[in-house]
Parts: C-alpha cells; sequence; structure tokens
C-alpha cells in the first residue's frame, strides 16, 4: 500500500553493508522511504541537492567529505533538509561539532538499529533527539565537572519561566511558537532568551541543544 | 687502529715537548746561576785588588813617611849635640823604626816589588851601621858625615818607595785588563747561552705551535663528524617518529573504518534479528548475549583505534582532540583537565604540526596524571605572530626538570624536528607548565 506522503530519507555512509543494514531497518517501518545511498560526503551533499529528502542520515567518517563538512554544506543550502548524524563517537567535541554544522540529531552507531527510526521521526517533527546513551556520557561529564570544580550548577539560576523556555528552544521552537505557546510576546520571549544565554554562558543554538542535552531536559 | 696509531703519535709529541721545555729551563736556570756566580767572583776580586792596592800604596807612603820623620829628628838631635860639643855618646834616634814600617809591607807579589823592597831593607840597615861609626867620629867631622848620609840613603829609600808605588799602579793596571778579559769572556759566554736559549726556546714555540694546529685539526674533524652523526640521528628519530605516526595512522583506520564499521553493521543485523525473535524464548536470549557481546567488542576496537589515534583530529582538528584528551583524562578521575583555546582553522596548521601537539599535549597530561599528584591542569593553545603556543601547566607536587624521562626527550624531539623550542617550568611543590612553540610554516 503506497502512503501519500512518505519520509524521503537519503542514506550516506561509505560502509556498504552498514547502508543496507540501515535500509532495511528503515523500510521496515511504515512511512519511510530510503530514495537514496551517498558512499561519501560530496555524493551526499550531490544527493540532497538532486532528490532534496526530508532527512539526511549520515556517518561522520567518510573519505571525501566528512560528514560534517557535508552537513554544514546541506544545511547551509538546504535548511529544510533534516540531518541525523551517525557516528562511533559519544564524544561532546563531535556532538557539539555536528550541532553547529546543522544537525538535528545524533546517534551512536551501536544503537542505530533502535533509535534511527525514533530519531528520523523527531527530526521531521521539528524535534532534536539523541540517542540515550550520549545524553549519559554528557550528563556524567557535566556532573563530575562541577564536583571537581566547585562550581554552582547553572540551571539552578534559571527562573521556572526560563527553564520552560529552555526546553522549547532546544526542541527547535522559534521564538513564535514559543510566544503563542505560552501566550507571551516575541520580545519577552527574546529577552529570555538572552538572560537563559548569559545565566547558563552559553554561546548559540549548538551549546544551547548541547545543554539541554547534558541535563536530560531534551533527548 | 688508525686512533689508536694517532693517539701514539700525539702522545710521543707531547712527551717530546715537554722534554725540551724542561731541558730549557734548566738550561736557563743553569747558565743564570753560573753569570751570577761569575758575576761575584769577578767582584770579588775586582774589590780584593782594588783594596790591596790601597793598602800597598798606603804603606809605601808611610815608609817615606817614616823616613822623613826619622830624619827630621835625627837632624834636629844632630843640631843639638852640636851645641855641647862634649857630650859624645848623645844617641841620634834609631832608623828601627823605619824598618818596623817597612816589614808591614805585604808580601811582595812579584820580584821587582821584591827587589825594590830588599833594596830598602839593605840601604836601611848600611844606613844603620854607616851612622854607628860616623857617630864615632870626630864631633866635628860627624855632623858633615851624618849630614851626607842620611840625604844620600834618603833619596835612595825615597825614590824605593815612589818604585814601589810605580810597581804597584802597574800591577793594577795589569790587574783590571785580566778582569777585563775574564768579563769579556763571561759576556761572551752569556751572550752565546742567550743565544742557545731563544733557539730552543723558538723551536719548542714552533714545535708547539704545529701541535696545537694538529690537535685543532683533529678538534675539527671530530666536531664535523659529531655534528654529522648528530644531524643523521636526529633525520633517523624524525623518521622514525613519522613512521610511527603513520603506522598509528593506519592502524587506527584500519581498526575503526573495516573492523569497527563491520561490527557496527553486525550490530544493527542483530538488533533487527532480536525484533524478528521474542526475547522470552531461547533464541532470543541468546541474540540478546550476541548483542552484548559485539556491544562489547565494539567497544574495544574504538578504544583501540583511539588509542592509536584520535580520528578526531583528523575528522575535527587539534583542539577539538584536544579537549577529547582533556575529558578522556578527566573522566580517569585523577585530575579535571579544561582547555582554553580558540578554534584553529585546520588549513593553518599542517597534520605534522597537530600531531606534534597533540603528542605533546598526550605525554604531559600522561606525566600529570601518572606521576604529578596533581587535582587541575590546564592547556593553553594560542595562535599569535605566526607562531603557535602550547602548554600545559598543572598544580601538582612538580619535578626536577634535569631528570627529563624518555617521554619528555621524545616531546623535545618532536618539537625541535618542526623548528620549535620545548621548555620545561618546573620546582618541587609548585607544580609544572610545559609549553612548546613553535613556529608556523610559511603560507
Amino acid at each position: 500500500m503506497p502512503e501519500l506522503n512518505p519520509i524521503r530519507i537519503v542514506l550516506a555512509d561509505d560502509h556498504v553493508v552498514m547502508r543496507a543494514g540501515l535500509r532495511l531497518v528503515l523500510e521496515q517501518q511504515e512511512g519511510l522511504r530510503v530514495v537514496g545511498e551517498a558512499g561519501d560526503g560530496r555524493e551526499a551533499v550531490g544527493l540532497a541537492e538532486k532528490l532534496k529528502p526530508n532527512v539526511l542520515v549520515m556517518d561522520i567518517g567518510m573519505p571525501n567529505l566528512n560528514g560534517i563538512e557535508a552537513s554544514r554544506q546541506v544545511s547551509a543550502r538546504f535548511p529544510e533538509i533534516a540531518i541525523v548524524i551517525l557516528s562511533m563517537h559519544s564524544d561532546e567535541g563531535y556532538i557539539l561539532r555536528a550541532l553547529r554544522a546543522g544537525a538535528r540529531s545524533y546517534l551512536l552507531k551501536d544503537s542505530a538499529e533502535a533509535d534511527l527510526v525514533r530519531a528520523v521521526r523527531a527530526v521531521v517533527a521539528g524535534k532534536s533527539y539523541f540517542s540515550p546513551a550520549v545524553s549519559k556520557v554528557l550528563l556524567e561529564d557535566y556532573m563530575r565537572k562541577l564536583q571537581r570544580t566547585g562550581a554552582e550548577d547553572s540551571f539552578e539560576l534559571l527562573s521556572p519561566r526560563e527553564r520552560q523556555i529552555l526546553q522549547l528552544v532546544a526542541e527547535g521552537k522559534s521564538n513564535k511558537e514559543i510566544a503563542d505557546l505560552l501566550h507571551l510576546s516575541v520580545y519577552t520571549v527574546e529577552t529570555h532568551r538572552a538572560s537563559i544565554m548569559k545565566k547558563l554562558n552559553l554561546r548559540g543554538i549548538p551549546e544551547l541543544i548541547l545543554y539541554a542535552v547534558r541535563k536530560g531536559i531534551i533527548s | 687502529m688508525a686512533e689508536d696509531l694517532g693517539d701514539r703519535r700525539v702522545r710521543r709529541l707531547k712527551l717530546v715537548l715537554f722534554c725540551a721545555f724542561g731541558a730549557m729551563l734548566l738550561l736557563m736556570v743553569g747558565s743564570g746561576w753560573e753569570v751570577m756566580r761569575l758575576l761575584g767572583e769577578l767582584n770579588a776580586e775586582h774589590q780584593r785588588v782594588q783594596s790591596d792596592y790601597a793598602q800597598r800604596m798606603r804603606m809605601a807612603e808611610q815608609i817615606s813617611t817614616a823616613y822623613r820623620d826619622y830624619a827630621v829628628k835625627a837632624r834636629r838631635e844632630l843640631a843639638a849635640t852640636a851645641a855641647e860639643q862634649e857630650q859624645q855618646k848623645k844617641e841620634l834616634p834609631e832608623v828601627t823604626q823605619v824598618v818596623e814600617v817597612v816589614e808591614h809591607y805585604p808580601h811582595p807579589l812579584t820580584s821587582d816589588e821584591e827587589i825594590v823592597l830588599r833594596r830598602i831593607y839593605v840601604t836601611l840597615a848600611r844606613h844603620r851601621a854607616a851612622m854607628q861609626s860616623a857617630l864615632g867620629n870626630d864631633p866635628s867631622k860627624r855632623a858633615a858625615a851624618i849630614q851626607q848620609l842620611l840625604a844620600a840613603d834618603g833619596d835612595t829609600v825615597l825614590a824605593s818607595a815612589q818604585g814601589l808605588q810605580a810597581l804597584n799602579a802597574g800591577a793594577l793596571h795589569q790587574n783590571d785588563s785580566v778582569l777585563e778579559e775574564r768579563f769579556g769572556s763571561l759576556r761572551a759566554r752569556s751572550l752565546l747561552l742567550l743565544a742557545v736559549a731563544l733557539a730552543s726556546g723558538l723551536m719548542i714555540a714552533l714545535g708547539s705551535l704545529a701541535y696545537i694546529l694538529k690537535l685543532q685539526r683533529e678538534a675539527q674533524l671530530r666536531y664535523l663528524e659529531i655534528s654529522e652523526n648528530r644531524s643523521e640521528l636526529k633525520k633517523l628519530s624524525a623518521r622514525l617518529v613519522e613512521t610511527q605516526e603513520s603506522e598509528r595512522k593506519a592502524l587506527s583506520r584500519e581498526l575503526h573504518d573495516e573492523i569497527g564499521q563491520s561490527l557496527g553493521s553486525l550490530l544493527v543485523d542483530v538488533g533487527r534479528l532480536s525484533a524478528l525473535v521474542p526475547s522470552e524464548e531461547q533464541a532470543g536470549t541468546l541474540v540478546g548475549k550476541i548483542k552484548g557481546e559485539a556491544e562489547h567488542v565494539i567497544q574495544s576496537v574504538r578504544s583501540m583505534a583511539l588509542l592509536l589515534r584520535p580520528s578526531m583530529l583528523d575528522d575535527l582538528g587539534l583542539i577539538p582532540a584536544l579537549e577529547w584528551q582533556a575529558r578522556e583524562v578527566s573522566r580517569q578521575g585523577t585530575a579535571e583537565v579544561e582547555v582554553f583555546a580558540e578554534d584553529i582553522p585546520d588549513n593553518l596548521l599542517p597534520d605534522s604540526y597537530r600531531t606534534c601537539v597533540y603528542r605533546v599535549v598526550q605525554e604531559a597530561l600522561h606525566n600529570v596524571s601518572r606521576h604529578s599528584g596533581a587535582s587541575h591542569a590546564r592547556i593553553d593553545v594560542q595562535l599569535a605572530h605566526d607562531q603557535l603556543s602550547v602548554s600545559v601547566q598543572d598544580d601538582g607536587r612538580g619535578f626536577d626538570p634535569h631528570t627529563r624521562g624518555l617521554g619528555l626527550v621524545g616531546m623535545g624531539e618532536r618539537v625541535k624536528d618542526l623548528g620549535g623550542t620545548l621548555t620545561i617550568d618546573s620546582q618541587a611543590g609548585a607544580g609544572t607548565i610545559v609549553r612548546a612553540v613553535l613556529p608556523l610554516p610559511a603560507a
């Protein structure tokens, strides 16, 4: 039974066996269709341009152009394509750079099979999604650092309203959407956002999302 | 063998020079002493001759004076007795006092002197006898006879005394010329010695010069050899580092991309399998077990790959790799490590620089967590004025940088290969700062 509006997906991974496995996982699901496969970063950018998929699932370690660079190019030119990064690394350095490059979701390959479908559906809905293992590692690093340096948990500094807005921003909502949801003016939301960024000492949305994942506010 | 031969020759040359120098020194000391001795002798001789001369002159003068005294007294007595004609027995002064003076004259040196001296004796003896007989004469004739005797013998004695003085003066002159001759010969000998000393000194100087030049040449040769060896060693070590790095990289890639990816897709398949098999069945638990095992293996492979060479270094760049390294060390639980750095565009840093900095920091952090006992460490990376400066600072117990281990030596070599410098600042109880400064390659 052909669906009316299937989610169109492009897979980019230099490993053929891996791609085949992922394709099987995705196509077992209703409403998901893999429309193209790329073997390296450059090919992935080309396919994104040609096929304009809804979701681009991409490995980081690829020849020619790595997944992060490819994400940067794709999200700059086609912001409507949601990018899911598949990686072997649960390190913050990769995650933060993937987010800065425009990725909306970051999955560990260990758990790809379990999380991939959920991640694809989340990013299509405009949300972020991270493997639970990633959140765990980030949280552990964060807690250890707080404990060691004796620093205050800056989350405590936020007012309940600010925490609410932090979560909505991290989930990918725009200022306008947040304002409508909370019955506030866009200006007030902007003020809250600036205050949050200042209190948490964050620079940019990727760091905010990373922070939210760390704190378990989003997954 | 050639080394031995050269050594033996050098040793022989050294011995010859040493002996020659010693001999020259002995010669100079000996001849100097001899000259001094001869000069002293000459001086003493001169003094003796002078005083002898003066004594003889004085004695000759005394003879003249004594005779004149005697003649004056005799004439005075004679005049006194002339008044008292009768007193015939009246005695005249004896000539013995003159003889006594003559007897004090030093031993004659020449036969001429002896003849003159004897003449004086003889004259005085005859005079004495003549005076005795004259005293016995008729008083009228006596005075004239005595007057004549006194005058005639006086002439003889005084002339002889003068003769003695003349002889003396001649002897002095002769002595002077003898001394002069001896002095002349001494001077000639001294000159000869001086010439010999100068000649041997010159020879020794030339020998030493040759020896020094030879040593210098050898030292230069050896220096060249050593510096050549060192540069070869340096090249070798750089090559070794390069090889190790590229092999690590290849191995890490192989582990990560081939084995890791295969395991990854295996895991995906196992995951799909477990979705097909109900978990309460025996097959389900088995699939679960396989999945757990595969996850474990994949984790190990990944750690191994990262240990060999972190993929961040190639995928993300230097700073993310350093941040990862810092987090890894922090996770081990000994020290909390923070990185303070701006992201450095990768096109500014060639791979060799990234690797060098990464390995230096890795080694420094290894020391921090293993030995320093530090609770905090910070990594600072700065890019300014065409040079990259990286430092790792801890608050640990510090160490003596001079007792640097192999790891630190390796760090130093890596940095030096890229034309940079590595400094280690550490004091017991005051922590450690390891700092590497690398000049950036010309763009």
